[in-house]
């Protein structure tokens, strides 16, 4: 009930009629797994570097239809992030803007659910950008891998400690490693991880 | 396992291999991956695929009516032949939990009408990918004699002595150090001194001993390093009319390389093994230019020579070994009445490595030899310590039941046809070639076994039943049956190599061939339409390819120093070969059916 309000508050705050695609009922099957790669861990201050995104249609995962998007940043990128995405200034200088990029994003996920791992940070991240362009947060239903995963592990009547590491849940799965971490890469392992638990339970 | 993008995963699996950069870029952007659960079908007998598979991780089982016909694993794809033909003849289902990817058909179609590498890949027959194979194994090896260098082979050490050292006391260095030269450091450079010029000197002209040795050394020598080629020093060597050559590394002279030497090196590496055998005196130069054929082997299994001349010259020098070993310790007597026979894989001549003898000799009737058992044992004895191991079976010369009169021969036979004796006797004996003495006896028993086996259907499936034995080696465990006490190897020649010589021995005696060799029957067999031509080059290339497989690992156990037997480790072979022992165990199984429904082995 409250979500439903939730929802219709959200909707009658889109500035542009022409996105109202965002509140439709979702296409049958498919959901939309994503990852960004960012200058910081925490939402507030981080900017959004990239952002890589894969369809999956039941037991497939449509890599043909692949979204990799890369962002020029307004600001610095600090020394520590660079590390971990190997993402460089000079790396960004042909990338988009950030409300370009949403956009596209917009376009390429449709009202489609949203799977991710720890989502909540990337969901926010988009949110950041998305409030001031459009008014809204993103109204798709999103699913946390992490959190299924710990369903499929843990016993009601006999609690186990679950280790929630992404390499960690991949090895246990038994999944490949997709080499270098990259926001669309990740998206992939993440996307994988997903389809196998979907049809473990 | 560790796979980096795509596109570096797919590049490496033939036939994406051939493909361009830009190429393989829009192979990877039109791929999907997709995730299938244990048990679940990718592909229906009967159906049309829509798309060519690449596994990631997991199993696929290919299946005809439930009779497994392959297995599939990570790397490997599927099936190019439906997506042709455009309908599957069998089932394709996951058989352990599977991720792969996925490439649309209308897009592999389209790589394959424009690119001719990659066309040439799907529409080439075994033996043509049996060539690239070798092809393959060439480039990458360097065993070969022909790219040799100097420091694969032994160096005289140098040994030096001062410009003013007498005569005597560089002699006496010389016969210290056991070597034939000497060096010596003189104001005009590095002389050579040998057992030549102390003849040519001291002894014919008496040049004092007391006196200084730098006046009678040879000098402008010629040096090569040490990573010049082997026959570039033999022309140095022929081109200057030298004996001897300094050998140098970091301008340090490091050894001697005499010509003797380099001779007797590429000597035992080409065609002159023959000559060793033809001018052997007596048993001891025997040996050694019998054991001389090893080095051989590997010299030209690393050349990429085709497996089935190797066989032949191996065959060949083996039976002259043999013939020339019978000469020298028979007497005329015994040379002239008697036949000295080979059989099983000797007289098939497919032994390329020594493995036990089968050997027997046939005696013309009514002829006695004396001292026999002496004479047989002796020959047994020297084939020992040549290196051709002893016959379990005990089947050799030594064995009085392999050294008989021609009628008891012919009472063996009898036994064997009439009464179903010994089976496994009569399949040695079906490949028995005289190798010396008097042909005729050999060619007389085996007209009486031919005569013995007129129509008689139910020896023949009696016989051929063995061809069955063993299980093809070809099933779930990954992509191979393999030995889990045992290193995960397999036994080639049970899985393999047995079934096809012994399916062919039944076609051939059934058909009175009278070839030995499992190839030449093949080919009899498909003249007399028994087998349809691709058949039967299908079957002699699958039959080469696990030959010289073998032959792969016997080399290397040699190598290792374990002693060599028919195991193979496919986790060892690359792709390319991996695909080839599929394809040629996939053959073995047709063959199979073939032989069980030919010979009616399921009545028997």
């Amino acid at each position: 009930m409250f979500k439903n309000l939730q929802r219709w508050h959200n909707r009658n705050r889109l500035k542009q009629e022409k996105y109202a695609y965002l509140f439709a009922e979702p296409p049958d099957n498919e959901v939309i797994c994503f990852d960004c790669e960012t200058t910081n861990i925490n939402p507030k201050k981080a900017e959004l570097l990239s952002i890589g995104a894969v369809k999956i249609n039941k037991n497939k995962i449509l890599t043909s239809q692949k979204l990799e998007l890369f962002i020029k940043p307004r600001t610095e990128i600090n020394e520590v992030s660079i590390k971990i995405h190997h993402l460089r200034h000079c790396d960004l200088e042909q990338g988009l803007q950030a409300d370009e990029a949403i956009l596209c994003f917009l376009d390429f996920i449709g009202s489609r659910p949203l799977v991710g791992y720890y989502l909540e940070f990337d969901v926010a991240m988009i949110n950041k950008y998305l409030k001031p362009l459009l008014g809204i947060k993103l109204p798709n239903q999103q699913i946390e891998v992490s959190g299924i995963y710990y369903d499929y592990k843990q016993n009601v009547f006999n609690p186990v400690h679950v280790d929630l590491r992404f390499d960690a849940i991949l090895k246990d799965l038994d999944l490949p490693a997709f080499g270098k971490h990259d926001a669309f890469n990740d998206a992939l392992m993440t996307a994988m991880i997903y389809v196998k638990l979907q049809n473990l339970n | 396992m560790s796979i980096l993008e795509q596109k570096a995963f797919i590049s490496h699996i033939p036939p994406f291999d051939k493909l361009q950069d830009s190429e393989l870029q829009t192979v990877v952007d039109a791929m999907d991956i997709a995730y299938f659960k244990k048990g679940e079908h990718l592909i229906r007998q009967g159906t049309s695929p829509d798309a060519l598979y690449i596994i990631i991780k997991g199993i696929v089982q290919e299946t005809c009516d439930d009779e497994m016909v392959s297995v599939y694993v990570s790397q490997d794809s599927f099936d190019a032949i439906s997506l042709l033909d455009g309908s599957s003849k069998n089932d394709f289902f996951a058989q352990e939990e599977l991720i792969c990817y996925v490439l649309p058909k209308p897009l592999f179609l389209n790589f394959i009408q424009n690119n001719d590498a990659v066309k040439a890949f799907y529409s080439q027959d075994l033996s043509k990918r049996l060539n690239s194979l070798i092809e393959q194994r060439n480039n990458t090896d360097t065993l070969s004699f022909m790219v040799a260098k100097i420091k694969d082979i032994y160096l005289q050490p140098p040994v030096f002595v001062a410009a003013e050292s007498s005569v005597y006391d560089a002699v006496q260095i010389m016969t210290h150090q056991k070597s034939s030269l000497i060096l010596v450091k003189a104001d005009q450079g590095i002389g050579i001194v040998t057992d030549k010029n102390i003849r040519d000197y001291v002894v014919l002209q008496r040049y004092p001993i007391d006196n200084s040795i730098a006046q009678i050394a040879s000098y402008d020598l010629i040096s090569l390093k040490r990573d010049d080629f082997l026959l570039h020093a033999l022309l140095i060597m022929q081109r200057n009319s030298i004996k001897h050559l300094l050998i140098e590394q970091d301008n340090e002279i490091i050894g001697v390389l005499e010509q003797i030497d380099l001779l007797s090196y590429l000597s035992n590496h080409t065609r002159l093994v023959a000559v060793q055998i033809d001018r052997a005196q007596n048993k001891a130069q025997l040996k050694v230019a019998s054991q001389n054929m090893t080095n051989m082997i590997k010299a030209f299994n690393a050349n990429g020579i085709k497996i089935k001349y190797l066989m032949q010259w191996v065959t060949e020098l083996n039976q002259q070994v043999f013939k020339k070993l019978y000469a020298f310790i028979a007497p005329p007597a015994l040379l002239e009445n008697s036949c000295l026979i080979v059989m099983g894989s000797e007289g098939r001549g497919e032994q390329i490595l020594k493995t036990d003898q089968d050997n027997a000799i046939i005696l013309r009737d009514g002829f006695v030899s004396e001292d026999l058992e002496k004479i047989t044992q002796e020959l047994t004895e020297t084939l020992i310590d040549f290196g051709y191991p002893a016959c379990l079976g005990k089947i050799m010369v030594n064995n009085e039941y392999w050294c008989r009169s021609l009628k008891e021969f012919k009472d063996k036979i009898f036994k064997w046809v009439i009464e179903f004796k010994s089976p496994l006797e009569l399949a040695i004996f079906c490949d028995a070639k005289a190798v010396a003495g008097d042909v005729s006896l050999l060619d007389e028993a085996k007209q009486y076994l031919f005569e013995r086996l007129q129509d008689n259907q139910a020896f023949f499936s009696y016989f051929a039943k063995p061809t069955l034995a063993f299980e093809t080696p070809l099933s779930l465990f990954a992509t191979f049956i393999v030995d889990k006490y045992n290193q995960n190897k397999l036994d080639i020649k049970k899985g393999g190599i047995f079934p096809i010589v012994h399916g062919v021995r039944s076609l051939a005696l059934e058909h009175k061939i009278t070839q030995m060799s499992t190839i030449e029957r093949i080919k009899h067999l498909t003249e007399k339409g028994i087998f349809d031509k691709a058949f039967a080059t299908d079957l002699i290339e699958a039959f080469d390819f696990m030959i010289s497989l073998r032959l792969q690992f016997e080399l290397e156990q040699m190598k290792q120093g374990e002693v060599y037997d028919n195991y193979i480790q496919p986790s060892k072979l690359n792709k390319l070969e991996r695909d080839l022992l599929k394809d040629s165990l996939k053959i073995v199984n047709d063959f199979k059916k073939f032989i069980n429904y030919h010979f009616k082995l399921s009545n028997v």
